[in-house]
């Protein structure tokens, strides 16, 4: 009797224990309710077509390139479903004080894909020849706040970096341009192939690739992580046109996808269909435009306060995306650790807004840069509308999405669109935007006070202050509309309900490495 | 534009048989159909119409209605305003380039017919030269340079024609230049520009008109391909090609987006090409001769 009751007692507590290992078991620890089958072969329908590797060729990878690099390449660590990083090819990190040097024990016994070793130099190796001035890699802007890597010996790597980052193994931890480990004998040997000949340590290895058509990715035999990955053989397939992605899809062609919300209509139709799963995650960040605030009529604030007021977000939602995107009103978003209790955002309103345009007096034309996409006519339409309504007149101007960037970099554009990526840190990108003299503070705008802020949050380890001066930045932009954002950032992935063990599809590049078909 | 010249040569082997003179039902439905678009697009600002760029963000895609006869397109915009309103760019596009392509092409075709010579090899030599570039890169690379605009648009697909009536004005005064009324002009002294201008150019006239006609017909579907591809005119205007195109992001859904756009330019096209055609048969000089 005794024992029963107080097994009774128990029983609680051990339940709230099963559960809280159940529920802190990562995808990594099997459990035997969703074992993990070996072989097959998956499709990937990818939105652009990948143009290589090599950092020192392509600059920068866009979401399909890191798709194919989060297959091939390993990165010191990976982030969890929390966001929190966690041991791939570096096993253990510690920091400084000033959280300016970050130590990374390496993983032993690594290989690269040609055989050689991967180690400390060889990470080194990488470091150094994006940081090369004499390579004038574009990517080494990714890198400015590093000063150097060391390599002390065969398994440690020391970051020496020129500012503080209180969260540094969290922004290496997806396979960038400037994460991703490759292998400095098959650079040196392949030169100008490289970059369509990548190697690196990943769970997959590169078998043949056709630009245009296909890439074909095999399991690696010598993966260090054992057991994995589950799939076969990958292959990656550019589908630009979201209609005819969506068809594979269904068709049973391509096992999964890359979506966005603009195809709001399919990812919608898949969510009804129990052959289908919607991956989503909810990241932090958004779809943001610049004013270029030293050409006239954006050097007078009334002109770009009024454009803000003027758009109706919500509207704007159901309009080209049937309701899934998210309004932003900070550039922060619902997917990052920063929460403003007032982010100073301009209200809708547009009878202020056509008395700020009545008082600015002269007649507001501009050009507002869009990408020559169905995309981009229909946000740039839409956007068109609002500001007609206020009494402003924009003109549309349809470019290559290549050319956006270096255009906003030379500052030739009056309004520009440009997107806040999901990192888990906001000062990489709050720093490069808004700091005055940075190459991507793309507004032209300079102020003490924002430079002070962006300054102190960033050296700032105390997480509440840090939030405090984010905030502060985040009512400065606002007020002043040097900036403004549309929609936060959500990423989209349609598979087959058959695929299984797709983590957080964070920045919108999907993982596959630890998938299986059922 | 290669079509053009292959739908010339087809006929000349094809039709061998006398048309009767009889123009038939088709030609007056094709002339009514015309008429129709070309008085909607031309008074379209005083039909009580909603504005073809107003949106209507909440009622995207909406059916069939009192207020929007043909619904709303993916962005509320009401179809039948934007249809008409598009009318006049797929028209306007669609006339004046041929234009283009008609005095240029015509009076270089005539002059090169008539004096032969250096001249005819230059001349047909720089339009072979324009033939053999691919049109649509062109017509890409110039809008990309020069941007988007209607006049670009127009100019562009204008020059592309060149050729195709140069051709045709040549062959056609070739035929003429040796016939008696000419010889009979010089045999009286008539100068050059009296021949040109009284004897040839009302004689050419006809068939390269018939040849116009046609030209507009693949004007139009060359324009709306391009602004399908988004390389027409700048939105928000509308014309069918982008209609289409926009349409076609919507094609499960609202397929008649897509669908009645596409069958406006279907009937337009038939129409131009069937009274085009028609117009040949009457005026083919091959015909006369005999």
């Amino acid at each position: 009797m005794k024992a029963a009751a107080r097994s009774r007692a128990f029983a609680p507590i051990f339940h709230v224990a099963v559960v809280g290992l159940a529920l802190a078991a990562s995808p990594w620890v099997v459990s035997p309710a969703m074992a993990q089958k070996q072989g097959g072969s998956i499709t990937m329908g990818l939105e652009l077509d990948i143009p290589g590797f090599d950092p020192l060729k392509v600059g920068v990878y866009d979401t399909a390139a890191l798709t194919a690099a989060s297959a091939l390449f390993d990165t010191l660590t990976t982030l969890d479903d929390n966001g929190k990083p966690q041991p791939e090819l570096a096993l253990s990190w510690s920091h400084s004080e000033d959280f300016k040097t970050w130590t990374f024990k390496l993983r032993p016994g690594v290989k690269f894909h040609d055989g050689t070793p991967f180690n400390a130099a060889a990470f080194k190796a990488n470091f150094d020849r994006q940081k090369d001035p004499a390579n004038k890699c574009r990517c080494a802007f990714y890198i400015a706040n590093v000063l150097s890597v060391e390599a002390p010996d065969e398994l440690t790597v020391v970051y020496n970096l020129k500012d503080p980052a209180v969260n540094y193994p969290a922004l290496v931890s997806y396979a960038s341009q400037t994460n991703a480990v490759h292998s400095p004998t098959a650079w040196k040997t392949k030169g100008d192939d490289y970059n369509r000949n990548p190697v690196g340590t990943g769970p997959y290895i590169l078998k043949s690739w056709s630009a245009g058509d296909r890439m074909v990715l095999e399991r690696n035999p010598d993966y260090w992580n054992k057991g994995r990955p589950y799939l076969d053989r990958l292959v990656l397939k550019p589908l630009p046109d979201a209609q005819s992605r969506f068809a594979s899809l269904q068709s049973g062609e391509a096992d999964i996808i890359w979506d966005d919300e603009y195809d709001a209509d399919n990812i919608q139709k898949a969510q009804k269909d129990p052959k289908l799963k919607v991956h989503t995650y909810v990241g932090s960040g958004a779809a943001v435009y610049a004013f270029n605030t030293k050409t006239p009529p954006f050097d007078d604030v009334r002109v770009r306060q009024a454009l803000v007021m003027a758009i109706d977000r919500k509207k704007m939602s159901q309009a080209i995306t049937n309701g899934l995107a998210r309004p932003a009103s900070n550039p922060f978003g619902d997917g990052s650790w920063v929460k403003c209790k007032d982010d100073g955002a301009l209200p809708f309103d547009i009878e202020k807004a056509k008395a700020l345009i009545k008082d600015y007096g002269k007649p507001v034309e501009f050009k507002m840069i869009v990408t020559a996409t169905p995309r981009g006519r229909t946000v740039g339409q839409v956007l068109q509308q609002f500001w007609k309504q206020v009494g402003a007149n924009m003109e549309i101007e349809q470019v290559d999405q290549a050319t956006i960037v270096p255009r906003a970099f030379m500052r030739q554009f009056q309004l520009t669109p440009w997107r806040i990526v999901d990192l888990a840190d906001p000062d990489t990108q709050m720093f490069a935007n808004f700091r005055s003299g940075s190459p991507v503070a793309l507004a032209n705008y300079s102020n003490p006070e924002l430079d002070q802020l962006l300054d102190r949050a960033r050296v700032t380890p105390d997480q509440a202050k840090r939030i405090e001066d984010y905030c502060a930045v985040s009512r400065l932009v606002n007020k002043e509309a040097i900036w403004f954002w549309t929609f936060q950032n959500t990423y989209y992935a349609l598979s087959s309900a058959k695929l299984k063990g797709l983590p957080k599809i964070y920045s919108g590049v999907i993982d596959v490495s630890g998938t299986w078909l059922e | 534009m290669a079509t053009l010249e292959l739908s010339i040569d087809q006929d000349a082997v094809a039709s061998p048989v006398r048309r009767t003179r009889r123009l038939g039902l088709l030609f007056w439905l094709a002339i009514g159909w015309m008429t129709f678009v070309f008085a909607l697009a031309a008074f379209a600002d005083l039909l009580p119409l909603p504005s073809p760029f107003d949106m209507d963000m909440l009622e995207r895609r909406a059916p069939v209605s009192a207020v929007h006869w043909l619904g709303t397109d993916g962005l509320g915009r009401d179809v039948l305003s934007r249809l008409i309103y598009g009318a006049r760019i797929s028209l306007i596009v669609g006339l004046c380039a041929p234009v283009i392509g008609l005095t240029i092409g015509g009076a270089l075709g005539i002059l090169a017919g008539y004096f032969r010579g250096r001249f005819e090899t230059l001349v047909v030599g720089s339009m072979d030269t324009l033939l053999a570039f691919p049109p649509l890169i062109l017509a890409l690379a110039v809008t990309a340079y020069l941007g988007q605009s209607l006049v670009n648009l127009t100019a562009i697909l204008g020059v592309l024609g060149i050729p195709a009536f140069m051709r045709v004005a040549r062959a056609t005064t070739l035929t003429l230049a040796r016939r008696e009324f000419v010889i009979a002009a010089q045999a009286l002294g008539a100068s050059h520009a009296r021949i040109l201008l009284r004897e040839l150019l009302p004689n050419v006239f006809l068939p390269l008109f018939a040849f116009f006609l046609l030209g507009v017909a693949v004007t139009i579907v060359v324009e709306g391909a391009l602004s399908f591809l988004g390389l027409g005119v700048p939105p928000p205007i509308s014309s069918w090609g982008i209609m289409i195109g926009e349409g076609r992001e919507s094609l499960e859904i609202a397929p008649r987006l897509a669908f009645i756009p596409a069958v406006t330019m279907f009937l337009t096209v038939l129409s131009f090409n069937l009274v085009g055609d028609t117009l040949r048969a009457l005026t083919d000089p091959r015909q006369g001769a005999l």
